[in-house]
C-alpha cells in the first residue's frame, strides 16, 4: 500500500522530468548551415544569431563585404536567423522562409538544413 | 613444492624468453588535430588525450591491433561549430599491422585499419548535448625502441592519419562535404610491454 503511494509519486516526477515536446531538441548527426549576404551601406560586423527555441545554434557576424556563414548543430523544431537591425527584404532558395512580426529574424523551415540567401536588406 | 613451481615458472619464462614475445600491450598519450578545409580542422582545437592498445602478431611479422582512443578539444570558431561546448573524441579501431625488425633495439610497425568514431559535446542548453558518430579509414607507421635488455619494455612514436565520415546530412553537397568529412592528423607518445 505504502509502496504504491510513493510510485504514484515517483510516476508524477518521471512525467514532469519527461522532455516536453514543445522545446527543440538537438537531433544528433545533423546539422544545419546558412549563407548569405547582406546588402545596406555598411554590411561589415553585423552580428547575427541562429536559434532554435531557446538553444542558440550558432553565431557570427559578416565580414567585410557583407557575406556570412553560419554552421552548427541540427535541432527540432523551427529556427530563427536574427539580426540586431530591421531586414527590409531577403530572396532565399527556399520558398518556407519566412520574415517575423517585428522584422528583425527569419523563421527558417523545420526540415531543411542548407540555405542560401542571395540577398538580406537591413534597415540602416 | 614452492621450489617446484618456482622452477618451473622460470622455466616457462626462459623458454618464452628465448621466442620471441608475441603479445603487447600498450599506454599512450595522444593528439587529433583535424588537417585541411572542415568542420573539425576549422571549427576545433586540437584534441589531446588518451589511449590503449592490444596487439599480437599471428603469422610471421603481420596481426591485428586493438584501439581504444579518447581526446578532448575546445570550439575554436562558434560559426563552424556552433554553440557547443567541451567537444570529446572517441575511437574504436581495429588494425592490420606488419613488424619490421630495423636491429635489435629498433622496430617499425606499419598500421591500416578501420574505427568507429564518436564525438560528443556538451551543451549549456540542454543536458544530454550533441554527438555525431561516423567511421573512419586509418593509416599510420610505428616507431619502437627498446629500452630495456630484454626486448619487453619499449617506447613508441607513431604518426596516424584518420580519414573520417560521419552519418550527417546537408541538403547541399558543398555543405555535406565540409560537415560530413575530415582528415584528422594523429600523433602518439607510448609505453609497451610485451607478455
Amino acid at each position: 500500500m505504502r509502496t504504491a503511494f510513493l510510485s504514484c509519486h515517483l510516476l508524477g516526477i518521471i512525467f514532469l522530468m519527461s522532455p516536453n515536446s514543445c522545446q527543440p531538441e538537438y537531433r544528433d548527426n545533423s546539422r544545419i548551415f546558412v549563407e548569405g549576404k547582406i546588402i545596406s551601406q555598411n554590411p561589415a560586423n553585423l552580428p547575427m544569431k541562429l536559434y532554435a527555441g531557446t538553444i542558440l545554434i550558432t553565431e557570427t557576424t559578416s565580414s567585410l563585404d557583407g557575406s556570412f556563414k553560419l554552421g552548427g548543430p541540427g535541432t527540432t523544431g523551427e529556427k530563427e536567423l536574427s539580426f540586431n537591425k530591421k531586414i527590409t527584404s531577403f530572396s532565399s532558395n527556399e520558398n518556407g522562409c519566412k520574415l517575423s512580426y517585428d522584422s528583425l529574424s527569419i523563421y527558417l523551415p523545420v526540415d531543411k538544413s542548407y540555405f542560401n540567401f542571395a540577398q538580406i536588406s537591413l534597415k540602416q | 613444492m614452492i621450489k617446484y613451481i618456482f622452477f618451473l615458472f622460470f622455466m616457462s619464462e626462459s623458454i618464452f624468453a628465448q621466442k620471441q614475445n608475441n603479445f603487447s600491450f600498450e599506454l599512450q598519450g595522444n593528439t587529433f588535430t583535424g588537417i585541411g578545409n572542415n568542420f573539425i580542422a576549422e571549427g576545433l582545437g586540437t584534441f589531446t588525450g588518451f589511449g590503449a592498445a592490444v596487439s599480437g602478431t599471428f603469422y610471421k611479422n603481420i596481426g591485428l591491433s586493438l584501439d581504444f582512443h579518447r581526446g578532448f578539444s575546445e570550439v575554436k570558431d562558434i560559426s563552424v561549430f556552433g554553440d557547443l561546448q567541451k567537444p570529446a573524441l572517441t575511437s574504436v579501431e581495429i588494425l592490420g599491422l606488419y613488424r619490421y625488425k630495423v636491429n635489435n633495439k629498433f622496430d617499425l610497425e606499419g598500421n591500416i585499419g578501420v574505427g568507429s568514431m564518436y564525438l560528443k559535446s556538451r551543451s549549456i542548453y540542454r543536458n544530454e548535448g550533441f554527438s555525431e558518430n561516423g567511421t573512419a579509414f586509418i593509416l599510420g607507421a610505428k616507431a619502437l625502441y627498446s629500452i630495456t635488455k630484454n626486448n619487453s619494455l619499449y617506447l613508441v612514436g607513431a604518426p596516424r592519419f584518420y580519414f573520417l565520415s560521419t552519418f550527417t546530412e546537408i541538403d547541399n553537397p558543398k555543405a555535406n562535404r565540409y560537415y560530413s568529412t575530415a582528415t584528422l592528423l594523429n600523433f602518439t607518445l607510448g609505453l609497451r610491454v610485451y607478455f
